[in-house]
């Protein structure tokens, strides 16, 4: 019984969706009322009867309806509603239902988000700035916002400089912050260790790659990018190793063929009971091929900053052949970072698609508070700026 | 049961957590134990459950579980096509 009545209202939302489409309005409206009383009534059709209503300028009701349907579950309803009102026509609407809300939720930053988005459809660049001065104010800018800040800059890039209001947006530290970060969202580390990995992370960003918890020699690396990454994480080549120290409780996943060695996060405390050593070597080969597939992709598609920690020197002549192989899969940018040898130069540009960064000291220990988090950040920051431009 | 509820099981089946509710806006760190190294499991469990695969792009797009449900649903709705 339960089931069919779950088929009979998906069916109703189905029905109701493809009402909404050809602007059936009226139609949804009196479906809708007549579902009021029987099993197929749910939450749900409350939203889409305030989306019709609103459609059809019958805006008093509307808001009514929308308003009790934000009350059942706010924190997810208030998404629910203003995306479904996403179109041109209900812009109006959306922004007198959003100045109702902010007097309700006035610590939302998701409303004054939406208000700024709203604005810079219209066109109204300086209500859409205000609506962001707004949400800085009481500190509720996050990095969700970038790509409405982005908007927001490249409105006014036309015009030479931007006005003072969005000067004074642009130049927030908390809007700084937003673009900084960003940057690190579309890099990638190639190892040599986790180092890079932790800079990441600590920028908020949290990309999935083969190599950002790992490592392999410098000989190893352009020889499993010049063979297309055949033969790593075989079942010939691929083992697990326990490894339990100071530093480290977890198995350690290594690649006999080139020499890899790979955090796993697979310890003890983690595993499934009935896991065994060949359980967990399928996962972590599954896992680590599926890591591969992607980089090979993002080295094809050219679009990321490849950043690779050298231990040590190294030379002009490796520093183009890791570039070189790596541009014969696609257009690709790498910075190398490197100890501060006899050049004390910050950052270099050795070509178009090849840059090194110097640091005054690498991370002792792998210890996170020895990391030099600014100097990385400037390099990267200098690096990504030259090769793509702002953020 | 739409892809939502389908990767909201695929939650609890990875981080054996029955009480595990799912909403759209959540993100990596949000439930314990969720870092990188998961979201390489949630992926690849998706792509097994929905007989999809994601690429870079795609992955590199998806910041919450909402996303991860609309990039299920357009690869499920461009494969009927």
């Amino acid at each position: 019984m339960t089931q069919l009545i779950l088929k009979q209202k998906e069916s109703l939302i189905n029905e109701i969706f493809l009402m909404l489409r050809n602007s059936k309005y009226q139609e949804v409206i009196d479906l809708i009322k007549k579902s009021n009383n029987s099993n197929t009534y749910s939450e749900e059709l409350v939203l889409y009867l305030g989306k019709a209503m609103a459609c059809m300028g019958l805006e008093q009701q509307a808001m009514e309806s929308l308003v009790s349907y934000i009350t059942f579950n706010p924190k997810v309803n208030l998404r629910n509603v203003f995306e479904e009102l996403f179109e041109p026509s209900l812009y109006k609407f959306s922004l007198k239902l959003i100045s109702e809300q902010i007097k309700k939720y006035p610590l939302s930053g998701y409303l004054r988000s939406q208000k700024s988005l709203i604005h810079l459809r219209m066109g109204s660049l300086d209500l859409s700035t205000s609506s962001m001065l707004e949400k800085l104010k009481y500190g509720l800018i996050d990095d969700g916002d970038l790509g409405l800040l982005v908007q927001i800059r490249n409105s006014y890039q036309q015009y030479g400089e931007p006005p003072l209001e969005v000067s004074k947006l642009l130049n927030a530290d908390a809007v700084k912050s937003i673009f900084e970060r960003s940057v690190y969202q579309k890099t990638l580390s190639l190892g040599r260790d986790c180092e890079f990995g932790m800079v990441q992370r600590e920028m908020g960003a949290e990309p999935i790659s083969l190599f950002r918890w790992g490592t392999l020699t410098f000989e190893s690396f352009i020889r499993l990018l010049e063979n297309d990454f055949v033969g790593f994480a075989s079942n010939d080549s691929a083992f697990l190793q326990y490894e339990n120290t100071e530093n480290f409780d977890e198995f350690w996943f290594h690649d006999g063929n080139y020499g890899a060695k790979i955090h796993t996060h697979f310890n003890a405390k983690n595993i499934d009971l009935d896991d065994t050593y060949e359980s967990l070597l399928e996962k972590s080969k599954e896992h680590f091929l599926f890591l591969v597939r992607k980089l090979r992709e993002e080295l094809q598609d050219g679009e990321k900053l490849f950043v690779y920690k050298s231990g040590n020197e190294m030379s002009l002549a490796d520093a183009f052949q890791l570039s070189k192989t790596m541009t014969t899969y696609g257009n690709n940018k790498l910075l190398i970072v490197m100890p501060q040898g006899y050049n004390s130069a910050e950052h270099e540009i050795l070509s178009e698609s090849l840059h090194l960064g110097r640091l005054s000291k690498f991370w002792v220990d792998a210890q996170k508070e020895s990391i030099q988090f600014r100097e990385w950040n400037n390099i990267v920051q200098k690096s990504y700026n030259i090769f793509y431009g702002k953020p | 049961m739409n892809s939502f509820e389908v990767v909201n099981n695929l939650f609890i089946n990875i981080f054996n957590d029955p009480t595990i509710n799912l909403l759209p806006n959540m993100q990596t760190g949000d439930i314990p134990g969720w870092d990188s190294f998961k979201n390489v499991e949630i992926l690849l469990a998706c792509e097994k459950e929905f007989n999809i695969r994601f690429r870079s792009k795609e992955i590199d797009a998806m910041r919450t579980v909402g996303d991860l449900a609309a990039a299920i649903e357009l690869k499920l709705a461009n494969a009927q096509k």
